[in-house]
């Protein structure tokens, strides 16, 4: 019986041959990767009162990036109880401070394709872009993933988004992503497993790919996936996973007359830089038609934005240029490594020599969590997923999302500016 | 968890009808700027930018309507902890987000859909209007006319997700879902998953029955407990 990629990966966690649609199974988990705001602060109180340790201290990813840089003495105190359990709970696999979970966990080679894991964050989704079925949970159900190495699961239907034809210059993920949430809605994933394929998506390189998989989040899927390819495997062997992990990644995708709950098609060539009104992903339109509304800051960060790819789309646009007066661009790489490679390759510079400020490798303003927000009534375009109102500062802020290219052009000019006119 | 849901899943509580639109997202019920304190404070601050008097008023035994998509965002369970501290005892929704309704169950909020699912109304299996009865209360299995089968398995395990509402319009305060005016009193029959109401009840999908234990064990904490107790003492059980 054909199966999904979706399905597949299901099976092969579950230990069955084969499972359809809409069963229920259980499935192992090879890998739980936590935060600081959802992981050790919310288990701790609960294994100490079960009287348990984690099952597995080497399947467990723990990351600081929501707290930190830690301001206050609550911030502190969560990043403290971070470091103090991982060292009482054996868990070697300890990030700190060095940039969010969703980029660091990939960069440190723990995902790789066929491999079912969990993450406690919306956001978890983003593994799949290596192919991999990672979704994210709770801290509740984190719980009970470390107490027992097991999840519950219903197999999900897949819905593919196949996109023909190649981007243009200056169009990117995001641009994809944000459409897709506005024709689909929020909701349009409908908790099934997303597959992005078709040429404009294998043309998409490694940090693209996980921008697809990342802003499934935000389509409303489980899962975003990515069958793996030879773009894939070069990827993670830079990253240091070993060759006989890479073996048989072909038997990682879909067979050909699979059932699909949908089959969109999609056409990249037609696809112009996208941008969403404040309140919702799901509501962008043709970032040209937009030109011209007055910007105070333009935000290049988040899992989503500020990967090193989106750095170079930044810098591709700035080389040469000089932040609008009156704007404030504000850059906080997803990663310390990101930003190692940015500064290496001179896109950093070309970064700060056009005025931007460089904030810490963590998720900062995307999480509104810290003291990076943006105040009352002030006027923002970012790279980050989410622009619901207050959450990234002051419920009057309005927050418009784009691309790199989308972000970084606005910037040079005042206001919202179709890139590619930057670009020529 | 600082309160407790009655374990018996044949309690039958009252309240009243707090009404939100569609798309309450994670943000609106558990606050970034408030996740360092805990669940008391962002308790505070409940749906402050969309229904300020909510967080002050709302009652134990209170029940939330909502539109499509409720709980869509983040992961962050605050979002149903606030609502189980403040007292709500269910929340009835078109759709939930995914991940939202794990987190639901796992902290013993039942979440109800009151709406049947159709196809993506943009897909190739575009649906035509005569295929289904938006408002006709969701039994999903007359639903699937093309592929009823698969349809009625979805339906009934799965957390999500109605595309009537697209066909049917928005849900807002003015407009709530299944027209019910806030403030009107709600008793919720949880075993037979259907809330009353005074001009009749709203039938809700059924909870599928591991998600109801559940719910009967008072989440998954409590339910890990039983768990973890069982293993250790192998002998006492049957």
């Amino acid at each position: 019986m054909p199966s999904t990629l979706a399905q597949k990966l299901v099976a092969r966690a579950c230990g069955q041959p084969q499972v359809q649609p809409g069963e229920i199974v259980t499935c192992r988990v090879d890998l739980a990767m936590m935060h600081d705001s959802g992981g050790p602060r919310r288990l701790k109180p609960h294994l100490d009162a079960l009287g348990v340790r984690v099952w597995d201290p080497e399947r467990i990813v723990v990351v600081t990036d929501h707290f930190v840089p830690a301001g206050d003495a609550g911030s502190r105190q969560i990043v403290q109880l971070a470091r103090d359990w991982v060292r009482e709970q054996g868990i070697r696999h300890f990030y700190d401070e060095q940039g969010i979970c969703h980029v660091v966990t990939p960069r440190h080679g723990h995902l790789r394709p066929g491999l079912f894991a969990v993450g406690g964050d919306s956001h978890s989704c983003t593994g799949g872009a290596f192919g991999a079925y990672m979704f994210g949970i709770g801290a509740t159900e984190m719980l009970g993933v470390v107490v027992t190495g097991e999840i519950w699961l219903r197999v999900p239907h897949t819905i593919a988004m196949d996109w023909h034809g190649r981007l243009s210059p200056g169009v990117c993920a995001k641009d994809m992503m944000l459409h897709l949430c506005t024709r689909f809605g929020m909701d349009g994933g409908q908790y099934e497993a997303v597959e992005y394929r078709g040429e404009a998506v294998r043309a998409l390189s490694m940090n693209e790919r996980m921008t697809l998989a990342n802003m499934t989040a935000e389509l409303g899927g489980q899962v975003g996936l990515v069958a793996p390819d030879a773009t894939t495997a070069e990827w993670l062997r830079g990253v240091g996973v070993p060759e006989d992990a890479l073996q048989g990644l072909q038997q990682w995708q879909s067979d050909a007359d699979a059932p699909l709950l949908a089959h969109h098609r999609l056409d990249a060539a037609a696809l112009a830089p996208q941008v969403s009104l404040p309140g919702s992903p799901a509501q962008a339109q043709e970032a040209a038609t937009l030109a011209g509304e007055r910007l105070d800051i333009a935000y290049i960060g988040a899992c989503t934005g500020a990967k090193l790819d989106d750095l170079r789309m930044a810098a591709q646009v700035l080389r040469g240029r000089r932040v609008a007066a009156g704007v404030r661009l504000q850059v906080a790489p997803a990663s310390a490594e990101d930003q190692r490679q940015a500064a290496a390759e001179g896109v950093l510079q070309v970064l700060q020599d056009a005025g931007a400020e460089l904030l810490p490798n963590a998720c900062g303003a995307c999480a509104g969590y810290g003291a990076h927000v943006f105040g009352p009534d002030t006027a923002v375009i970012s790279t980050t997923a989410r622009n619901f109102t207050g959450r990234m500062g002051a419920a009057s802020s309005r927050v418009l999302l784009g691309s790199p290219y989308t972000v970084a052009a606005s910037a040079a000019t005042g206001h919202i500016t179709d890139p590619r006119e930057l670009l020529v | 968890m600082s309160t407790t849901i009655p374990a018996d899943t044949t309690d039958a509580r009252s309240g009243r009808c707090w009404v939100l639109g569609d798309d309450i997202n994670t943000d609106y019920l558990a606050p970034g700027k408030y996740m360092k304190f805990g669940i008391e404070d962002i308790a505070r601050h409940c749906l402050e930018d969309v229904l300020p008097p909510f967080a002050a008023q709302v009652q134990a035994g209170d029940v939330i309507i909502a539109g499509r998509n409720f709980g869509a965002g983040s992961s962050r369970e605050q979002a149903v902890e606030v609502l189980r501290h403040l007292g709500v005892q269910c929340v009835v929704a078109r759709s939930f987000a995914g991940l939202f309704y794990r987190n639901g169950f796992n902290l013993g909020l039942p979440l109800l859909l009151g709406a049947c699912r159709t196809w993506g109304v943009e897909s190739e299996n575009r649906p035509q209007r005569d295929q289904f009865l938006p408002d006709l209360q969701p039994n999903s299995r007359a639903i699937g006319q093309k592929d009823g089968e698969k349809w009625a398995a979805a339906v009934d395990l799965q957390p999500t997700i109605s595309k009537t509402d697209r066909l049917l319009g928005p849900a807002t305060l003015d407009a709530p879902a299944w027209g019910i005016a806030p403030g009107t009193p709600a008793r919720l029959d949880l075993a037979q998953a259907r809330l009353q109401l005074p001009g009749g009840p709203l039938t809700c999908q059924p909870i599928p029955p591991h998600l109801l234990a559940l719910v009967a064990d008072g989440g998954l904490v409590p339910h890990l407990r039983k768990r973890i107790e069982r293993q250790r003492q192998p002998d006492t059980q049957p």
